[in-house]
């Protein structure tokens, strides 16, 4: 199984990835999501109509038939839900912001937890946090407005050791929260949706460029042009802080 | 995996985009007229300025920049192309005053200066013979002054934040929703940076909170108007 998916990550100036002893790497399951669209689309589907499947499923059974009877299984589950078929698409995605933003706001809750940061930086990342939870309201609600059913909170794991390290970490999650945000923008179908996407968007960017400055790493690590990242590329990079 | 914004993904009906060999500056519409002005007359500071009051774009829709920037897209990546040249005269007149700046305003104003050079350079390439040209800016000392600097690039950055914002939902061109959603999360960098630097506070970091706002063209324009800028 090639590992080009977390080299990939890796390689991005903007990563400072937690290291290999604190993070496991990516399973090659979730890789194949990167150079087949016929497994993306299935994870879409998959997502679209997800009731209460955890985030683990969602990645199995995007990974179709050759990833054993837990996908199989998954698939079915979603198979039953009663998203309509017009918005099933935006639920998707939205499950999928939902997801990350969920990662986001245990994180943060860790790191305000961890009485690492104190002061102006402290209560700035505080706040950081808070808007996090206020994302995944505001996405649980559009996800109900859809007639579909919110994906579960996958309940993150990460590690969190110094302040420097978190810090860090918190700079690649943000940075992996806009460049997914921006990858989905032109697949949302709802002009409303699209908007509040956006608005989500940019604050995970100014999240993502406070933090580099903060570790003093760059402010805009894709240069002048954010590049949006695919879906398979998130997923993959999120593993690690998966339970 | 490499990606990068190209002319040839946004130029998606070859509408927007012409020759080179044909654009010519003499049947180009200068920046003015698409401001609004009728030709002929004498052309002072006061009536650019009227032209982007508020007033005087009534009749735009959904907070749609005015049609004397062109129609449709064309007229969206114009108003985009205006509100760039004006961050980028402003930096670059920053980066030649040789401000006396702390380290990282200075490594900030060299990122931001060279980021919004490139967007304008993007526009102008992707609206070909249809570019608004480079307008007149005076800038009053708000680059030349290291204080007035700081002040004036994070209130320049939050507002092109609340322009892109505005104007995605009315981009017709699922390409150019992309290049304005990319160049929207640059501009948002720069606010929050610069915002951080002036203070590290949420108010100065992200003003709008949880979720940033978008702004009608008519209001970004009669903050641009505000300013004086452009003469």
């Amino acid at each position: 199984m090639s590992t080009q998916t977390s080299e990939g990550r890796a390689s991005r100036p903007a990563d400072s990835a937690p290291s290999a002893d604190s993070a496991p790497q990516p399973a090659g399951i979730v890789e194949r999501l990167v150079r087949d669209d016929v497994d993306r689309k299935r994870f879409l589907r998959m997502a679209g109509g997800a009731g209460a499947a955890s985030f683990g499923a969602f990645v199995l059974a995007a990974c179709g038939s050759s990833s054993s009877k837990t996908a199989s299984t998954a698939a079915a589950t979603a198979s039953t839900s009663t998203a309509s078929k017009s918005s099933s698409g935006d639920v998707a995605i939205l499950n999928y912001a939902l997801t990350l933003e969920y990662l986001e706001r245990e994180f943060y809750v860790k790191v305000v937890a961890s009485g690492f940061f104190s002061g102006k930086v402290g209560t700035l990342i505080k706040g950081f946090g808070e808007q996090e939870a206020t994302h995944v309201e505001a996405l649980k609600g559009a996800v109900e407005k859809l007639g579909g059913t919110p994906v579960a909170n996958p309940n993150g794991k990460f590690p969190i050791t110094s302040a420097t390290q978190v810090a860090q970490l918190a700079y690649t999650v943000e940075n992996l929260g806009a460049a997914a945000y921006l990858g989905q923008a032109p697949k949302i179908q709802s002009p409303e949706l699209l908007a509040t996407a956006l608005a989500i968007h940019s604050v995970e960017a100014r999240h993502a460029a406070t933090l580099g400055t903060l570790v003093k790493k760059s402010l805009t690590p894709d240069g002048a042009f954010a590049k949006p990242d695919e879906m398979s590329t998130v997923l993959a990079a999120v593993k690690p802080f998966l339970p | 995996m490499t990606y990068e914004i190209n002319l040839a993904e946004v130029d998606v009906d070859g509408a927007v985009r012409e020759a080179a060999d044909t654009a010519s500056g003499d049947t180009r519409l200068s920046f003015l007229k698409k401001a609004g002005l009728t030709t002929g007359g004498l052309v002072g500071g006061g009536a650019v300025l009227s032209a982007l009051a508020p007033s005087a774009l009534a009749a735009s829709s959904n907070g749609r920049p005015p049609s004397s920037f062109g129609t449709g897209d064309v007229g969206i990546l114009n108003y985009a192309l205006t509100l760039e040249y004006l961050e980028a005269a402003f930096y670059n007149g920053a980066t030649a005053a040789n401000l006396p700046l702390s380290a990282q305003a200075a490594a900030f104003l060299k990122i931001v200066t060279k980021d919004e050079n490139e967007h304008v350079a993007f526009l102008k390439k992707a609206l070909g013979r249809k570019a608004a040209k480079l307008p007149k800016f005076e800038f009053k000392g708000a680059n030349t002054n290291a204080e007035m600097f700081m002040k004036t690039s994070q209130v320049l950055e939050n507002t092109g934040v609340h322009a892109y914002l505005g104007q995605v939902l009315n981009i017709k061109s699922p390409a150019y929703v992309k290049a304005a959603g990319s160049i929207l999360t640059i501009e948002a960098r720069h606010a929050s940076v610069i915002g951080l630097l002036n203070s590290p506070t949420a108010e100065s970091v992200e003003p709008n909170g949880s979720f940033d706002v978008p702004y009608t063209a008519s209001k970004v324009l009669a903050a641009v108007k505000e300013t004086g800028f452009i003469v």
